[in-house]
Protein backbone atom coordinates (compact mmCIF):
# COMPACT_ATOMS: atom_id res chain seq x y z
CA UNK A 1 0.00 0.00 0.00
CA UNK A 2 0.59 3.74 0.52
CA UNK A 3 4.70 3.43 1.07
CA UNK A 4 4.45 6.89 3.71
CA UNK A 5 1.93 5.06 6.32
CA UNK A 6 -0.74 7.72 6.84
CA UNK A 7 -1.95 7.24 11.11
CA UNK A 8 -5.67 7.06 10.86
CA UNK A 9 -6.99 7.80 14.31
CA UNK A 10 -10.16 8.68 15.72
CA UNK A 11 -11.97 12.23 16.36
CA UNK A 12 -13.18 12.83 19.82
CA UNK A 13 -14.98 15.70 21.69
CA UNK A 14 -15.05 15.64 25.40
CA UNK A 15 -17.11 18.87 26.86
CA UNK A 16 -16.42 18.70 30.78
CA UNK A 17 -17.97 20.42 33.83
CA UNK A 18 -15.92 22.42 36.74
CA UNK A 19 -17.05 24.12 39.32
CA UNK A 20 -18.39 27.47 39.03
CA UNK A 21 -15.78 28.83 41.71
CA UNK A 22 -12.93 27.03 39.56
CA UNK A 23 -9.95 30.31 39.38
CA UNK A 24 -9.22 30.98 35.94
CA UNK A 25 -5.05 29.62 36.41
CA UNK A 26 -6.85 26.45 37.51
CA UNK A 27 -9.04 25.77 34.99
CA UNK A 28 -5.67 26.56 32.57
CA UNK A 29 -3.75 23.67 34.66
CA UNK A 30 -6.36 21.32 34.02
CA UNK A 31 -6.59 21.75 30.36
CA UNK A 32 -2.64 21.35 30.34
CA UNK A 33 -2.88 18.42 32.30
CA UNK A 34 -4.99 16.78 29.76
CA UNK A 35 -3.35 18.04 26.92
CA UNK A 36 -0.46 16.10 28.67
CA UNK A 37 -2.59 12.83 28.70
CA UNK A 38 -3.60 13.11 24.73
CA UNK A 39 0.24 13.86 23.56
CA UNK A 40 0.80 11.16 26.11
CA UNK A 41 -1.30 8.28 24.14
CA UNK A 42 -0.30 9.56 20.74
CA UNK A 43 -3.24 11.81 20.43
CA UNK A 44 -3.49 15.13 19.57
CA UNK A 45 -5.19 17.98 21.01
CA UNK A 46 -7.57 20.16 17.97
CA UNK A 47 -8.53 23.09 20.53
CA UNK A 48 -9.80 23.31 23.46
CA UNK A 49 -13.05 25.98 23.55
CA UNK A 50 -13.68 27.36 27.00
CA UNK A 51 -17.63 28.32 27.17
CA UNK A 52 -17.77 30.18 30.16
CA UNK A 53 -20.39 30.35 32.67
CA UNK A 54 -23.37 28.87 32.12
CA UNK A 55 -26.53 28.25 33.78
CA UNK A 56 -26.95 24.37 33.55
CA UNK A 57 -30.73 22.69 33.45
CA UNK A 58 -30.79 21.55 36.97
CA UNK A 59 -28.17 21.82 39.99
CA UNK A 60 -24.74 20.01 39.76
CA UNK A 61 -22.76 19.73 42.65
CA UNK A 62 -25.19 22.02 44.27
CA UNK A 63 -24.46 24.58 42.10
CA UNK A 64 -26.75 26.75 39.72
CA UNK A 65 -24.02 27.06 37.08
CA UNK A 66 -20.84 25.18 35.69
CA UNK A 67 -18.17 26.52 33.72
CA UNK A 68 -17.91 24.60 30.46
CA UNK A 69 -15.11 23.23 28.55
CA UNK A 70 -15.05 21.97 25.44
CA UNK A 71 -12.08 19.64 24.06
CA UNK A 72 -11.61 18.14 20.17
CA UNK A 73 -9.14 15.77 19.88
CA UNK A 74 -7.23 13.10 17.79
CA UNK A 75 -6.49 9.54 18.91
CA UNK A 76 -6.86 6.44 19.72
CA UNK A 77 -10.00 4.55 21.31
CA UNK A 78 -7.80 4.21 24.58
CA UNK A 79 -7.33 7.30 24.65
CA UNK A 80 -10.91 8.48 25.14
CA UNK A 81 -10.52 5.79 28.58
CA UNK A 82 -7.65 7.57 30.09
CA UNK A 83 -8.98 10.97 29.20
CA UNK A 84 -11.78 9.87 30.97
CA UNK A 85 -10.10 8.13 33.98
CA UNK A 86 -8.24 11.39 34.19
CA UNK A 87 -11.29 13.60 34.38
CA UNK A 88 -12.78 11.55 37.46
CA UNK A 89 -9.24 12.38 39.67
CA UNK A 90 -9.53 16.33 38.70
CA UNK A 91 -12.04 17.59 42.31
CA UNK A 92 -13.27 20.58 40.61
CA UNK A 93 -14.53 18.22 37.34
CA UNK A 94 -18.33 17.87 38.06
CA UNK A 95 -19.86 16.17 34.66
CA UNK A 96 -17.80 14.96 32.04
CA UNK A 97 -19.37 13.41 28.34
CA UNK A 98 -16.82 12.30 25.53
CA UNK A 99 -18.36 11.60 21.54
CA UNK A 100 -17.01 10.06 18.86
CA UNK A 101 -17.44 12.57 15.73
CA UNK A 102 -15.28 10.58 13.20
CA UNK A 103 -13.99 7.86 11.82
CA UNK A 104 -10.19 7.31 10.37
CA UNK A 105 -8.76 10.78 10.34
CA UNK A 106 -5.41 11.43 9.42
CA UNK A 107 -3.46 12.48 12.13
CA UNK A 108 -1.16 14.35 10.29
CA UNK A 109 -3.68 15.83 8.11
CA UNK A 110 -5.32 18.09 10.60
CA UNK A 111 -4.01 21.41 12.16
CA UNK A 112 -3.61 22.49 15.80
CA UNK A 113 -5.83 25.45 16.62
CA UNK A 114 -5.40 28.07 19.09
CA UNK A 115 -7.75 27.69 21.94
CA UNK A 116 -11.05 29.64 22.44
CA UNK A 117 -12.99 31.50 24.85
CA UNK A 118 -16.36 31.95 23.62
CA UNK A 119 -19.01 34.27 25.57
CA UNK A 120 -21.41 32.02 27.63
CA UNK A 121 -24.98 31.49 25.71
CA UNK A 122 -27.61 34.23 28.52
CA UNK A 123 -30.65 32.93 29.12
CA UNK A 124 -33.05 34.54 26.18
CA UNK A 125 -35.62 35.25 29.27
CA UNK A 126 -35.63 34.00 32.83
CA UNK A 127 -38.46 32.44 33.85
CA UNK A 128 -39.87 34.56 36.34
CA UNK A 129 -43.03 35.77 34.10
CA UNK A 130 -44.72 32.23 34.72
CA UNK A 131 -46.86 31.97 37.85
CA UNK A 132 -48.49 28.68 38.40
CA UNK A 133 -51.72 28.25 36.91
CA UNK A 134 -50.96 30.76 34.27
CA UNK A 135 -52.39 28.91 31.45
CA UNK A 136 -53.08 25.59 30.81
CA UNK A 137 -51.74 22.82 29.08
CA UNK A 138 -49.56 23.29 25.94
CA UNK A 139 -50.72 21.52 22.92
CA UNK A 140 -47.76 19.37 22.92
CA UNK A 141 -48.77 17.72 26.01
CA UNK A 142 -52.76 17.06 24.72
CA UNK A 143 -51.83 13.90 23.38
CA UNK A 144 -52.16 12.40 27.53
CA UNK A 145 -55.60 13.09 27.54
CA UNK A 146 -55.61 10.96 24.63
CA UNK A 147 -54.15 8.15 26.50
CA UNK A 148 -56.79 8.34 29.41
CA UNK A 149 -59.72 7.71 27.75
CA UNK A 150 -58.73 4.65 26.24
CA UNK B 1 -62.10 2.82 21.04
CA UNK B 2 -60.19 5.77 20.44
CA UNK B 3 -58.10 4.27 17.86
CA UNK B 4 -60.08 3.54 15.12
CA UNK B 5 -61.57 7.11 15.02
CA UNK B 6 -57.63 8.28 14.81
CA UNK B 7 -56.63 6.26 11.74
CA UNK B 8 -59.73 8.21 9.93
CA UNK B 9 -59.50 10.93 10.21
CA UNK B 10 -55.76 10.72 9.34
CA UNK B 11 -55.92 8.76 6.24
CA UNK B 12 -58.03 11.03 3.20
CA UNK B 13 -60.90 12.79 3.90
CA UNK B 14 -63.90 10.12 4.80
CA UNK B 15 -63.43 10.99 8.31
CA UNK B 16 -64.73 14.47 7.88
CA UNK B 17 -68.18 12.86 6.15
CA UNK B 18 -68.20 10.76 9.62
CA UNK B 19 -67.56 13.79 12.00
CA UNK B 20 -70.34 15.61 12.21
CA UNK B 21 -72.31 12.06 13.76
CA UNK B 22 -69.71 11.69 16.11
CA UNK B 23 -70.05 14.92 17.81
CA UNK B 24 -68.72 13.46 21.38
CA UNK B 25 -65.08 13.13 19.88
CA UNK B 26 -65.67 16.46 18.12
CA UNK B 27 -62.68 17.53 21.14
CA UNK B 28 -60.10 16.16 18.64
CA UNK B 29 -60.32 17.98 15.88
CA UNK B 30 -60.43 21.32 17.45
CA UNK B 31 -57.85 20.52 19.49
CA UNK B 32 -55.75 19.94 16.34
CA UNK B 33 -56.95 22.93 14.97
CA UNK B 34 -56.28 25.29 17.71
CA UNK B 35 -52.16 24.39 17.68
CA UNK B 36 -52.69 27.30 15.39
CA UNK B 37 -51.40 25.44 11.81
CA UNK B 38 -53.96 26.90 9.60
CA UNK B 39 -56.14 24.02 9.70
CA UNK B 40 -58.37 24.87 6.68
CA UNK B 41 -58.17 21.90 4.46
CA UNK B 42 -58.17 19.09 6.66
CA UNK B 43 -60.73 18.25 9.28
CA UNK B 44 -59.47 17.29 12.59
CA UNK B 45 -55.75 17.54 11.31
CA UNK B 46 -53.60 20.47 10.67
CA UNK B 47 -51.43 20.63 8.16
CA UNK B 48 -49.06 17.72 7.69
CA UNK B 49 -46.06 18.58 9.24
CA UNK B 50 -42.55 18.34 7.29
CA UNK B 51 -39.17 17.38 9.21
CA UNK B 52 -37.81 20.46 9.58
CA UNK B 53 -34.02 18.76 8.85
CA UNK B 54 -35.30 17.23 5.74
CA UNK B 55 -36.38 20.73 4.47
CA UNK B 56 -33.46 22.69 5.40
CA UNK B 57 -30.66 20.04 4.56
CA UNK B 58 -27.97 22.71 6.11
CA UNK B 59 -29.59 22.16 9.79
CA UNK B 60 -27.84 19.87 11.88
CA UNK B 61 -28.70 17.92 14.45
CA UNK B 62 -26.26 19.05 17.47
CA UNK B 63 -26.34 18.11 21.03
CA UNK B 64 -24.73 21.30 22.01
CA UNK B 65 -27.54 23.69 20.75
CA UNK B 66 -29.28 24.16 23.41
CA UNK B 67 -32.09 26.42 21.62
CA UNK B 68 -32.46 24.05 18.66
CA UNK B 69 -33.27 21.25 21.14
CA UNK B 70 -35.69 22.93 23.65
CA UNK B 71 -38.12 23.18 20.64
CA UNK B 72 -38.33 19.38 21.10
CA UNK B 73 -39.40 19.52 24.27
CA UNK B 74 -42.46 19.62 26.67
CA UNK B 75 -42.24 22.74 28.86
CA UNK B 76 -42.11 19.22 31.59
CA UNK B 77 -38.96 18.27 29.89
CA UNK B 78 -40.28 15.16 27.88
CA UNK B 79 -39.67 14.41 23.98
CA UNK B 80 -42.14 15.48 22.24
CA UNK B 81 -43.06 12.58 20.01
CA UNK B 82 -42.95 12.57 16.08
CA UNK B 83 -46.36 12.59 15.33
CA UNK B 84 -46.65 16.02 17.16
CA UNK B 85 -43.18 17.69 16.06
CA UNK B 86 -43.51 16.03 12.28
CA UNK B 87 -39.64 14.63 12.28
CA UNK B 88 -38.91 11.69 10.15
CA UNK B 89 -37.89 8.50 11.68
CA UNK B 90 -33.89 9.31 10.79
CA UNK B 91 -33.83 12.80 12.81
CA UNK B 92 -36.09 11.87 15.37
CA UNK B 93 -33.80 9.03 16.96
CA UNK B 94 -31.05 11.72 16.28
CA UNK B 95 -33.02 14.50 17.89
CA UNK B 96 -33.73 11.87 20.65
CA UNK B 97 -30.06 10.66 20.95
CA UNK B 98 -28.94 14.43 21.24
CA UNK B 99 -31.62 15.46 23.76
CA UNK B 100 -30.64 12.45 26.35
CA UNK B 101 -26.66 13.82 25.43
CA UNK B 102 -27.76 17.26 26.05
CA UNK B 103 -29.25 15.94 29.32
CA UNK B 104 -26.00 14.20 30.27
CA UNK B 105 -24.28 17.47 30.46
CA UNK B 106 -27.32 19.44 32.26
CA UNK B 107 -28.01 21.55 28.75
CA UNK B 108 -31.12 20.18 29.18
CA UNK B 109 -33.38 18.82 31.79
CA UNK B 110 -34.62 15.86 32.55
CA UNK B 111 -38.00 16.71 34.21
CA UNK B 112 -39.30 20.17 35.16
CA UNK B 113 -41.69 19.87 38.40
CA UNK B 114 -44.17 22.54 38.78
CA UNK B 115 -45.21 23.54 42.38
Amino acid sequence: MAETQKRLVREYETIYLLRPDTPDDQVEEIKERLRGVVSREGGKVIRFTNQGKRKTAFTVAKNQKALYVHCLYLGKPGLVHEFERNLKMIDNVTKFQSVKLADGVDIDARQVEADVKVAPVEEEHPREEREFGAHGEEPFEAPEEERGEE
Amino acid sequence: MARPDTGGSRFGGTGGGRGPGRDDHGDRGDRGEGRGEEGGGRRGFGRRKVCRFCADKTLKVDYKDQAALKYFLTERGKIIPRRISGNCALHQRQVATAIKRARILAILPYSVVHA
